[in-house]
């Protein structure tokens, strides 16, 4: 009887220790809201592995001056933001392992939201129908991209759609801010007084180390389907990808030369001017009208980052498309919904896509 | 002759309670060393022709400390558990020739802390199983030396597209199977002191070879990375207090190698551990055992970042059954 009493109780508190912590039921959702609807494929969503906030999105993290940022190269790629007179950058040290920023820049709510999967940077306006709410990251990924939450409604979003796939604000469409991917080197040239995340997050990581091994550099190597492949060029050839409504059209960074390059394009009837330098490593796009129809004829300026060209009339315009000196002083181009990536994430998204150069 | 077969049983049990521990172990199908503990299981000693073993199991896994390489990240946030309920049955065939089958279903959960929230998602369902054919070189109930080999497949009953409860597929790591048809090679050597017969220092190693999935997440194909385990222990039987008890310790050297997606490596999975093994065995009645088997990590090196075990523990009823009917009676009545 005391043998059977023993063992009973044993084996009744391991198990009773073993699910203490256990949910009751398979999943729990991800508090996407009162619509459980999706629109995308939910077969074509995966969960990415680190499960909800297992990647964890910093928010209004610590910035430190340029020259103390040590744990950055010279080569290594950070996306830079700029608004009013602070100009920010966001190393992909930090971006690889937390994937989400939000930040908050001369009173703009932003999220840096960024996919180490399919190498795109995005900015998010974080002030969504009259309320700013923050970003996580949900843990799924569509089209091996990034799926976002915003913790105010619970909604899922999907990174390179912009739009809102599942949740109370289904349908949504996310604005989006200009970004400009580059080296630190050449960020540090346009903006010598940057401020850098400060590698003190509050999370223990090794920021210096990329967490995909050899995932960017193997172009055969996809972690998670998608849903269309492409070979027109590398998987992992990075592009800036301009997605306007009715048409996507991708400028690959190597045909960007050793010299600041325009090239003046019209997509789907809508005029726009892309500027890039492939040795110094960034590529922006901006709508190019006039404001009358007719496109602006930019040239190109080299050597006065973060000046990057100049008009007919002489205004000189910035990498971010504002006009910062000459007759035209104080104008901004407006952003086209643009961000580099890699090229199959383009492809999968967008199928009917385009390539500068080849048409 | 029925002095004779409870001789047998018995010494078929003070030997089996002062081996388990050694046959137990963990066997990481994942990337966070989460996965369902299964040739690390597998393997009983040689008994007589026409005896029946058997053992039912409660494992659990616990992973609550997030390493890169040997350094612990401070990072309380997540925890993935692994229980598995583990029926192993093993039958001799003849003196020399046994097979030993195991079966498990499996309970896995992961959860995540954020800002005093906590995500919680799990799965549960039959996993796979392990078929193993064995050669009994040499009985230590006779010779007082163990050695046998054994090889077979693991066969992927286990599902391996459960999903949330939203529909979304789970990844590999929260899957009960592994969707793949791998091989198990199992070696085994055991030692009775001839000084202090009481005493049995053991040895034993365990290889895995993967198979591949070829349905991961419909189009992919996934790999676990290979893997070998080493086990070094040392039992002695105790009686204390009209009881036989079975104090051990072993220690277990595992390295897997990292996983593989459509040929690539797989970044973050593989890597190196060793646990200490301090178990315990209690023969509570005359052809039965249990087990309690706690298992302490004291080094691991892992590739990259990974979520690895922070405790485990098992405990477990073995018992046998004769080969004869009247041993089979006599076996149940007790």
């Amino acid at each position: 009887m005391k043998k059977k009493l023993v063992i009973g109780i044993l084996c009744s508190s391991m198990l009773l220790w073993g699910c203490e912590d256990e949910p009751s039921s398979i999943g729990n959702g991800s508090g996407s809201g009162n619509n459980s609807s999706w629109s995308i494929p939910i077969d074509e969503v995966f969960d990415g592995g680190p499960g909800k906030d297992g990647i964890p999105a910093l928010a209004e993290p610590g910035f430190i001056a340029a020259g103390e940022a040590d744990y950055v190269g010279e080569n290594d790629l950070v996306i830079g933001y700029v608004a009013g007179n602070e100009a920010r950058a966001y190393p992909h040290h930090i971006l690889d392992w937390h994937e989400i920023i939000n930040d908050k820049v001369s009173g703009v709510n932003i999220a840096i939201t960024y996919c180490p999967l399919t190498g795109t940077g995005i900015g998010w306006n974080r002030e969504i129908n009259g309320k700013v709410t923050t970003f996580g990251v949900s843990g799924l990924l569509y089209n091996s991209n990034l799926i976002p939450y915003d913790r105010e409604s619970g909604s899922n979003w999907s990174q390179i759609r912009l739009d809102c796939v599942n949740g109370n604000l289904i349908g949504t469409e996310i604005e989006t801010f200009p970004l400009v991917e580059t080296t630190w080197k050449t960020w540090k040239q346009m903006y010598p007084n940057t401020k850098v995340v400060s590698s003190n997050t509050g999370h223990n990581r090794s920021y210096g180390r990329y967490p995909y091994g050899g995932y960017r550099t193997t172009n055969d190597f996809l972690i998670f389907p998608v849903a269309n492949e492409d070979d027109r060029l590398p998987n992992k050839d990075r592009v800036h990808g301009v997605v306007l409504s009715g048409g996507t059209r991708v400028y690959p960074l190597t045909r960007f030369g050793e010299e600041v390059t325009v090239i003046n394009d019209n997509l789907k009837g809508r005029n726009i001017v892309v500027v890039g330098h492939g040795t110094d490593n960034f590529v922006v796009s901006f709508l190019n009208d006039a404001g009358d129809g007719t496109p602006i004829s930019f040239t190109p300026v080299q050597d006065k980052y973060p000046i990057v060209m100049s008009d007919d009339a002489g205004t000189m315009w910035d990498v971010f498309g504002k006009a910062v000196s000459g007759p035209g002083e104080g104008a901004r181009l407006t952003h086209a919904r643009s961000f580099m990536g890699y090229w199959f994430s383009f492809a999968a998204f967008y199928p009917e896509v385009t390539i500068y150069g080849d048409i | 002759m029925l002095e004779y077969v409870n001789y047998i049983f018995k010494r078929i049990l003070i030997i089996a309670g002062m081996l388990l521990p050694g046959y137990l172990s963990v066997f990481s199908q994942t990337c966070c060393s989460g996965g369902v503990p299964l040739s690390g299981n597998i393997g009983f000693e040689g008994a007589d022709r026409g005896t029946f073993q058997m053992e039912l199991s409660y494992d659990l896994n616990y992973l609550a400390t997030l390493k890169n390489g040997t350094e612990i990240y401070t990072d309380e946030s997540r925890r993935r558990t692994t229980h598995s309920l583990l029926l192993k049955g093993g039958y001799s065939v003849n003196r020399w020739l046994a097979v030993d089958a195991l079966f498990s279903y499996v309970f896995q959960g992961r959860s995540i802390t954020y800002q005093e929230e906590t995500n919680r998602v799990s799965t549960q369902g039959l996993g796979d199983a392990v078929v193993m054919a064995k050669f009994v070189l040499s009985r230590i109930s006779t010779s007082g030396t163990e050695v046998q080999i054994g090889v077979g497949p693991k066969i992927p009953l286990g599902r391996t597209d459960l999903s949330d409860d939203r529909g979304i597929t789970l990844n590999a790591d929260l899957q009960p199977g592994s969707g793949s048809w791998d091989a198990v090679m199992w070696g085994y050597y055991a030692r009775q002191l001839k000084k202090r017969p009481t005493t049995v220092l053991s040895a034993r190693v365990v290889g895995r070879f993967n198979g591949i999935n070829n349905e991961y997440l419909g189009t992919q194909s996934y790999q676990f990375g290979h893997s070998v385990q080493l086990y070094l222990g040392m039992g002695e039987q105790l009686a204390l207090a009209n009881e036989i008890i079975t104090p051990s310790l072993s220690f277990r050297y595992r390295y897997a190698a990292a996983d593989e997606v459509n040929g690539q490596l797989l970044s973050n999975t593989g890597g190196q551990w060793i646990n200490v093994i301090p178990a315990i065995s209690w023969h509570f009645r005359q052809n039965s055992i249990l087990h309690v088997i706690p298992e302490i990590p004291v080094y691991s090196n892992v590739e990259g970042i990974q979520l690895t075990p922070t405790f485990r523990i098992q405990i477990g009823i073995y018992h046998t059954f004769g080969g004869k009917e009247e041993n089979r009676l006599k076996t149940y009545e007790l």
